[in-house]
């Protein structure tokens, strides 16, 4: 394994000039999977359609992908992209490991691969979640990486079954209504009950703990399945500077917990704790981004958060989900 | 000179109006609220749409709208407009805004400097007319958005429209997009301080060949592989895409950067630039800035040292730079 500091020396193969918003969390998870996958080994990523594909790969916007000016003879330096649909990105990993293996056992390729699939929550949890249990459950050596961002991104920010409760979206609006009132699918104990060798959810906020999921989970047995929470500043509507903040503190706020877990080992929950009282209050989560500017509010004055008159019920209703989750998450970290 | 009369062209055919900005910066709304009053002027017809890629926020895009007392028979994008508006100066430096307008036409340009300078510098013959939009922006929104301003300005540009008219359907498109009443109100000042504001000159600065519409016959003979190779990411400076008028800075005199390396793996563009460190590891220098920096302000909130800031920064107007782009 590599230090911190030797990951980021590395010569990541996402780069400059890709057209996502400033300060997308998508585009520094890219650049992270892109420096830890310079380890010499070949990478073949699948990219399902989201705003991480559709703005560094898609037509007619440029390709953000590449590693040197020169094409490189240096086969641990390259790698391949494989554009597909949303769906299809896990499956197309599953298919390429197979051929890769297949092409290893005749002796036709003498090196090995590693395989990467890629794709934004709407993509993994409302168009291909079949894919992606399949996928699982088939123990396919790859590294499946979802970008949790809680929308459908790229076609204006409807709602995912990722979307935490309360949030306005554009098809849960909070106008008339509380926002979202569905809750969100339980994917961390989906992907762990389709048999993933690896699951974790980090987002690159959490530095060292992140680029170390990315390098075990190339090495794991069986599937591993990293869940990225990706704040959106145009679909969350927070000020610039904030992603990494926001990451942050809705990890330790229990929204979505740091948590790695491997089959056999079992896992933890980290920096993040069970005690509501010993966590940052939700509030100030919330407080951040104005899908949730129907529920709170800021004193100009004093700086304290409080809920909007009237919306103090779904503030405790919401905490209360939060509470749940963090257990929820606490006990999935105990499954062996 | 000649300058074209918008009220005439519309009475008898289309008028034809286009807008060039950043996406975010609030093109779309001047340009629907444009429409939305005209729409509500008897037997007026409107067609108004917004041109963008998937690219996104500070990504040049363009608005077009036509208006006519005439039924409108064509639908293609606005190649010849007699009103042109440039939302951003920063997008003035990519694309022409002026291209393809005639002799006399109106330029509206969202800045805060003059009609003359402005002429000079993107050769301009005909009404050009300033508004400064993000300084109204700042200082009744709290924001440098200028759409507001230069909605006006473009009412203004086309003439003989009633201003409470105008001021109510801008307001009326705000509260569609549920803008809070507060904000609402701040617009409606906004609205009103605009008028005063907007400075008015005609100027003949144009040479041959100046703003000639381009026709794309193809890219020629093309290479195996050329397709991804014109659009490489590395000739797309994203750093177009930061607000205007503000840059990153970086400044470490006494070489506090402790090597934590946060702003390197936090940077969603990758350009920290950085030297490997015997004692810390790795030793940051810098960031590439004027090609790719979005200014995302990420590098500034994780800095434990605070080495990395934003600071103002005016464009220069090199003519010299002009001269050889035409
Ligand atoms: C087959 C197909 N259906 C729908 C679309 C439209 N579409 C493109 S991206 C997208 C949203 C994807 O959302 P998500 O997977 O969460 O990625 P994000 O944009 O949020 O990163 C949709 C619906 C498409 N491109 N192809
Ligand atoms: S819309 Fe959200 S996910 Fe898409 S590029 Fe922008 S910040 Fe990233
Ligand atoms: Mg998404």
């Amino acid at each position: 394994m590599s230090s911190f500091k030797e990951i980021a020396l590395k010569d990541s193969c996402f780069r400059a000039g890709s057209t996502l918003c400033p300060g997308c969390m998508e585009s520094v998870a890219f650049q992270n999977i892109g420096r830890v996958t310079d380890n010499g080994v070949k990478t073949i990523f699948t990219i399902g359609t989201s705003c991480a594909e559709v703005s560094t790969l898609a037509f007619p916007n440029v390709v953000a992908w590449g590693r040197g000016d020169d094409s490189s003879d240096d086969f641990g330096k390259s790698f391949s992209i494989l554009h597909n649909v949303f769906e299809s990105a896990p499956t197309l990993a599953e298919a390429t490991r197979d051929v890769a293996d297949a092409l290893m056992d005749c002796g036709a390729l003498d090196r090995k691969v590693q395989i990467i699939s890629t794709g934004g929550d709407g993509g993994a949890f409302s168009i291909g979640l079949r894919t992606l249990l399949h996928t699982i459950h088939r123990r396919a050596r790859v590294t499946i990486v979802i970008l949790v961002n809680e929308i459908f991104a790229n076609t204006g920010f409807q709602y995912s079954p990722a979307t935490m409760p309360y949030a306005d979206t554009s098809t849960t609006p909070a106008e008339g209504a509380p926002g979202n009132m569905n809750p969100p699918l339980d994917y961390i104990h989906l992907a762990i009950a389709a048999g993933a060798g690896m699951v974790a959810q980090l987002s690159p906020a959490h530095g060292k703990m992140f680029v170390k999921a990315i390098e075990r989970s190339l090495e794991v047995e069986g599937t591993a399945v990293i869940f990225v929470p990706a704040p959106c500043i145009s679909g969350w509507k927070f000020e610039d500077g904030q992603t990494v903040e926001l990451a942050l503190l809705g990890a330790r706020s229990g929204v979505f917990p740091a948590f790695t877990w491997e089959r056999g080992k079992g896992g933890s929950v980290k920096d993040c704790s069970i005690e509501a009282s010993e966590r940052p209050d939700v509030v100030d989560f919330l407080a951040m981004q104005r899908r949730f500017a129907h529920l709170v509010q800021r004193d100009k004055v004093t700086g304290e958060v409080k809920p909007k008159p009237g919306r103090e019920q779904d503030i405790e209703n919401l905490k209360g989900w939060v509470q749940g989750n963090v257990e929820r998450m606490y006990s999935l970290a105990n499954l062996k | 000179m000649r300058t074209l009369d918008p009220r005439q062209i519309f009475e008898q055919s289309a008028l034809e109006v286009r807008g060039d900005g950043k996406a975010g910066g609030g093109l779309v709304l001047a340009f629907q609220s444009l429409a939305a009053l005209f729409s509500s002027l008897p037997n007026m017809h409107v067609q108004e749409w917004p041109f963008f890629s998937s690219a996104r926020r500070g990504a040049n895009i363009r608005s077009f709208l036509r208006v006519s007392a005439k039924p409108i028979d064509v639908g293609c994008e606005v190649t010849r407009p007699v009103i042109s508006l440039l939302m951003d100066e920063v997008t003035g430096k990519t694309v022409d805004f002026a291209g393809g307008v005639p002799h006399g036409g109106t330029f509206v340009l969202n800045t805060r400097r003059t009609p003359e300078e402005c002429a000079k510098h993107f050769h301009l013959s005909g009404r050009v007319m300033t508004v400064p939009g993000d300084d109204i922006g700042t200082r009744y929104l709290k924001h440098p958005i200028g759409n507001v301003s230069a909605y006006v300005a473009m009412t203004e540009a086309i003439g003989g429209l009633e201003f409470e008219t105008v001021v109510g359907t801008f307001l009326g498109q705000l509260k569609k997009r549920r803008i809070p009443e507060v904000l609402l109100e701040r617009n409606r000042e906004a609205l009103h301080a605009t008028k005063e504001s907007i400075q008015v000159g005609v100027f003949d600065e144009a040479r041959p060949g100046d703003h000639a519409t381009t026709v794309f016959t193809g890219y020629g003979e093309l290479p195996i592989g050329a397709q991804t190779r014109l659009r490489l990411s590395q000739t797309n400076h994203t750093a177009a895409f930061a607000r205007s008028g503000f840059r990153l800075l970086f400044n470490d005199p006494n070489k506090s950067c402790t090597g934590c390396s946060h702003c390197i793996t936090n940077c969603p563009e990758g350009i920290i630039r950085f030297q490997p460190d015997e004692e810390r590891g790795v030793l940051v220098t810098g960031a590439d800035v004027s090609a790719f920096c979005k200014l995302c302000g990420e590098c500034i909130a994780v800095c434990p040292e605070k080495l990395f800031t934003e600071g103002k920064y005016e464009e220069v107007w090199d003519e010299t730079v002009t001269e050889a782009r035409s």
